[in-house]
C-alpha cells in the first residue's frame, strides 16, 4: 500500500479509501446527511492540517476516526444547553404534558392510559428476516433523523456511543432526570414513527 | 397501579438505569395486565438492540457519499494542500 516515507499519510487517497466509511459512522450519529458530509470533510481538513504541521506518522484510518469522533462530540456540545432547558423538562417527566397527550389519555378514569388510536400494533416476528431487518433499520434511521435536535443528541450519545449516564449528563450539562425524560419521549416518538412508516399504520 | 404513561417510562429507561425493586415490581405487574404496554416494552427493546447492532456492525451498502460530493471534498483538500 503506502510506501514508507517521511509522511506516512496520503491525503490524496483519503477520500477514495475512507470517506464512505467515515460517512456511515457519522450518519448514525448525527441528524442529517448534510451534517454528516460536513463532518467528514472537516475531518479530512483537520487531518491535512495536522499532517502539514507536524509531519509525523499517522495511522490513517484509526487516526481519522478519532478526529471524526471528536468533531461529532463538539457538534453535540453546540447550542444544546439552551434548547434542553427550554424543553421544559422536569423531574419525572410530568411537566409540559402536551407531548404525552398524543399517546395517553388526558383526564377521566383512564387518564395516563393509552389512547385507542395510539396503541402499539403487532410488529410480529418478521424482523427475523434479514431483508426485514434492513428495512426496519432504514425506517429507524429515518425516524431518528426526524427527532428534535436535542433528543437526537441524547439518544445518540446514550445508544450509539454508549456513553455512561454520567458522561452524557456531563457532556450536555443535563441532569439524569432530564436524560430519562428525553429517552422516554424519544422512544415514544420513534416507536410511533416506525409503526406509521414501516407498518403503514 | 401504574399508568401506561409511567409504565412506558420505566420500559424506556430500564436498559440504561437500575429500576428500584418496587419500580420493577410495579412494571412487571402492569405488563401482566396491559397488552399495549407489553408491546411497547418489546418494541422499545427492539429499537435499542437494532441501534446497538447497527452502530457496531452497521454497513448499509447503499450508504455512501455521492461521487459529486467526493469530488467536492477532493477539490477542497487540494486547495488546502497548495
Amino acid at each position: 500500500m503506502a510506501k514508507k516515507s517521511k509522511y506516512n499519510c496520503n491525503p490524496q487517497l483519503w477520500v477514495e479509501h475512507y470517506s464512505d466509511e467515515l460517512f456511515r459512522f457519522a450518519s448514525v450519529r448525527v441528524k442529517s446527511r448534510e451534517i454528516a458530509e460536513d463532518l467528514v470533510q472537516d475531518t479530512f481538513l483537520s487531518g491535512l492540517n495536522a499532517v502539514k504541521n507536524f509531519r509525523g506518522d499517522c495511522h490513517e484510518k484509526s487516526w481519522l476516526y478519532n478526529i471524526l469522533r471528536n468533531k461529532i462530540i463538539d457538534h453535540y456540545r453546540k447550542k444544546t444547553n439552551q434548547e434542553i432547558k427550554q424543553g421544559a423538562l422536569t423531574e419525572d417527566g410530568e411537566g409540559d404534558d402536551s407531548f404525552y397527550h398524543r399517546f395517553f389519555m388526558r383526564e377521566g378514569m383512564w387518564a395516563g392510559h393509552w389512547k385507542k388510536e395510539a396503541r402499539p400494533g403487532n410488529w410480529g416476528d418478521s424482523a427475523d428476516h434479514k431483508m426485514e431487518k434492513e428495512e426496519f433499520m432504514n425506517f429507524l434511521l429515518l425516524c431518528m433523523s426526524l427527532l428534535p435536535e436535542t433528543w437526537s443528541k441524547v439518544f445518540s450519545l446514550k445508544n450509539v456511543e454508549e456513553f455512561t449516564t454520567k458522561e452524557v449528563c456531563k457532556e450536555l450539562d443535563i441532569t439524569p432526570s432530564n436524560l430519562w425524560t428525553i429517552i422516554h419521549r424519544a422512544k415514544l416518538q420513534l416507536r410511533g414513527c416506525l409503526e406509521k412508516r414501516w407498518k403503514g399504520k | 397501579m401504574l399508568t401506561c404513561k409511567k409504565a412506558t417510562y420505566y420500559s424506556s429507561v430500564k436498559n440504561y438505569t437500575n429500576l428500584s425493586a418496587p419500580q420493577q415490581m410495579q412494571l412487571k405487574f402492569h405488563l401482566m395486565m396491559c397488552p399495549h404496554c407489553r408491546r411497547f416494552d418489546a418494541q422499545s427493546s427492539q429499537i435499542d438492540e437494532s441501534i446497538s447492532n447497527f452502530a457496531k456492525n452497521g454497513h448499509k451498502a447503499e450508504m455512501h457519499l455521492t461521487d459529486l460530493k467526493k469530488s467536492e471534498i477532493k477539490d477542497t483538500l487540494n486547495q488546502h494542500l497548495n
